[in-house]
């Protein structure tokens, strides 16, 4: 399916900078949608977001473009190093106290139950594949906006869930697809020092599926509230 | 199939937000879903799957809750196998567990708990899993949850410390009679664990008062026999099918025996653990 | 009184103590009864075909009845239930349960 008016609507209603990005978990390298090639250089995954986001970047990376293992650990890509999954390299760098606070929030931290060959990475207007889940970077009010528009159809409240840890790969990513719900993630030392989340950016992961109500909802927000 | 959804650290009432939203946006909405949660974050929980119309089942694991969401009106499947004897249950409840996706459960019901103890073996000699058992009423139950039979791993060292001995003789024949418990005093002795499986005319051994008139000259009599190796921890099954052949229940066993099926017997020659022996 | 069924019973007594020796041996069972008869009823049956006295002939076709009971009243329990191992039976019990039956003709006959 094509997400290309979606896409640019959602870009002109919210006022976003850069594209939503489309994000496929391929299972093998089969699943990799035709044409794709390779990211022309080892990078994170939440580099990889932000070029596709902001630099228009399509492609594959598979285990050895990924330089995060963290990140391609909780997407299946490769198993996660010892070392990451124990909580000591958390605790280590100094984000928990305890290495068992440490370990509870890594055990936590939503993980693909399957393996992938690779992660797939297009701006969503341009994507020939059907995303798993199609990331935002929004400021807190157009992260706003598509809350709203999300609870716009059936109402109720929404809840995220995130640690300050591998946001972009496990809470907007992995979470996302697992659940098949929307959720706000805040960032993380990683993605905000390495791939140049700004100051007043935060993350969102919707499921490709929601995309057509969001966008119908924002045109009545923007009727309704100008 | 049940869809899974990992939200460990996710307390209430977030939980129970998140709980919502996936049942809002499900891809198939008569599916059944499990949550994965932490202790404490199930609350309020059953509000929001009766709001969306699921009926909830909790189930705890060590260090995390699961909780069940079955769409109401869709229940868990259950089979009532009363009055039905060996093998029938076994296969009956083989026959649907067969048919069912990976992840669904089948609620087995019967006035017998010696049946229910048999579909046990049966269903978990099939790869499949026994995850609740207990007594509503009058009936014994089970649930079982079907998974992928595992093949097996690597042949492990398995100490073979236990015994079984097949008697397919009964008081018609005092020697193989003897042998039994002779030989189950032998196995103890040398501290193998016993069970002994009592099959075609063996079942009269089994029946109260029977034993009792068997008596070599040389030997004690055959109940006091039986009755020693009992006290000595063996265990000792009649088997159903045969009792019925024979007209023999329950009620009629001596104490200390149950009767068993054939998924038992099969579970019991199958394990490595066992040395079987035939007299 | 025709002695000729006496004869056969006399036949069948010898005849049965050695399978019935066979077959007990399978029971493991105290037949005190059964053999107590048994020894009894094959004395008064040898007595009975040597003298031919009426009373004698009464006398051995009871106990010959008598010795057919006791072993089925010991006996049912096993034979009721052991539907494998009852033909290992067949051949003693085919022949003792004749005695009955010829016990009868020898005084009504």
């Amino acid at each position: 399916m094509s997400y290309t008016t979606t896409s640019r609507e959602l870009i002109d209603l919210l006022g976003l900078k850069g594209s939503p990005v489309a994000v496929k978990l391929a299972k093998t390298a089969s699943d990799v949608p035709a044409g794709y090639q390779k990211v022309p250089e080892k990078s994170r995954h939440c580099q990889f977001v932000q070029d596709a986001r902001l630099k228009g970047l399509k492609g594959y990376a598979a285990r050895e473009e990924h330089v995060c293992k963290g990140g391609a650990g909780v997407m299946g890509i490769e198993p996660l190093p010892p070392s990451v999954a124990d909580g000591s390299t958390y605790h280590k760098l100094g984000n928990f106290k305890t290495s068992e606070g440490a370990l509870d929030t890594v055990t936590a931290i939503p993980k693909c139950a399957e393996t992938h060959y690779a992660s797939v990475y297009s701006p969503l207007e341009t994507a020939e594949f059907e995303p798993d889940v199609v990331v935002v970077v929004a400021t807190p009010r157009q992260a706003l906006r598509l809350t709203q528009a999300y609870l716009h159809a059936a109402g109720g409240r929404i809840s995220s869930d995130y640690s300050g840890i591998q946001s972009i790969c496990a809470d907007a990513v992995v979470a996302v697809k697992e659940r098949g719900v929307p959720n706000m993630t805040l960032g993380c030392n990683g993605s905000r020092k390495n791939s140049g989340i700004a100051e007043d950016e935060v993350i969102m992961g919707i499921p490709p599926k929601n995309l057509a109500a969001i966008v119908e909802a924002l045109k009545v927000f923007a009727g309704k509230w100008g | 199939m049940a869809k899974t959804v990992r939200a460990i650290g996710i307390p209430a009432p977030n939980a129970g937000i998140l709980a919502g939203n996936v049942l809002k946006n499900l891809d198939n909405p008569g599916e059944e879903v499990r949550f994965v949660l932490s202790p404490g974050a199930e609350v309020g929980l059953d509000a929001v799957a009766r709001k969306h119309g699921y009926t909830l089942e909790f189930t705890k694991a060590d260090a995390a809750v699961e909780a069940r969401m079955v769409p109401s009106g869709k229940s868990m499947e259950e089979v009532d196998v009363s009055g039905d004897f060996c093998p029938g249950p076994v296969i009956t409840v083989g026959n649907i567990l067969a048919g069912l996706p990976v992840g669904e459960r089948l609620k087995v019901k019967s006035t017998s708990a010696d049946t229910i103890a048999d579909v046990a073996a049966a269903v978990t000699s099939s790869g499949s899993k026994v995850v609740g058992e207990g007594v509503e009423g009058d009936r014994h139950y089970l649930v079982a949850e079907k998974a992928e039979k595992q093949a097996a791993g690597a042949a492990a060292a398995v100490d073979r410390d236990r015994v079984l001995i097949v008697q397919g003789n009964g008081i018609g024949n005092a020697e193989r009679a003897y042998a039994t418990f002779i030989f189950s005093k032998v196995a103890q002795s040398m501290g193998r664990k016993v069970t002994i499986f009592l099959l075609m005319d063996g079942v009269s051994i089994a029946k109260k008062g029977n034993a009792a008139a068997v008596k070599h000259p040389a030997f004690d009599r055959l109940d006091r026999l039986m009755a020693e190796v009992v006290a000595a921890g063996a265990t000792v099954y009649a088997c159903e099918l045969s009792a019925k052949f024979r007209g023999i229940e329950q009620a009629d066993l001596a104490d200390g025996v149950k009767l068993a099926g054939a998924a038992t017997y099969l579970q019991l020659l199958s394990d490595p653990a066992y040395t079987v022996v035939n007299f | 009184m025709d002695m000729t069924y006496q004869v056969i019973a006399l036949a069948i007594l010898v005849s049965s103590t050695v399978t019935g020796f066979i077959t007990f041996r399978m029971l493991g069972m105290k037949l005190a009864p059964h053999f107590g008869a048994l020894i009894l009823a094959l004395v008064a049956t040898l007595a009975a075909v040597a003298t031919g006295i009426g009373a004698i002939v009464y006398a051995a076709a009871f106990l010959q009845v008598i010795v057919a009971l006791t072993a089925f009243t010991q006996m049912w329990e096993t034979l009721k239930y052991s539907f494998q191992t009852s033909p290992g039976y067949g051949p003693h019990l085919a022949l003792v349960m004749m005695l009955p039956v010829l016990a009868v003709a020898a005084v009504a006959l």
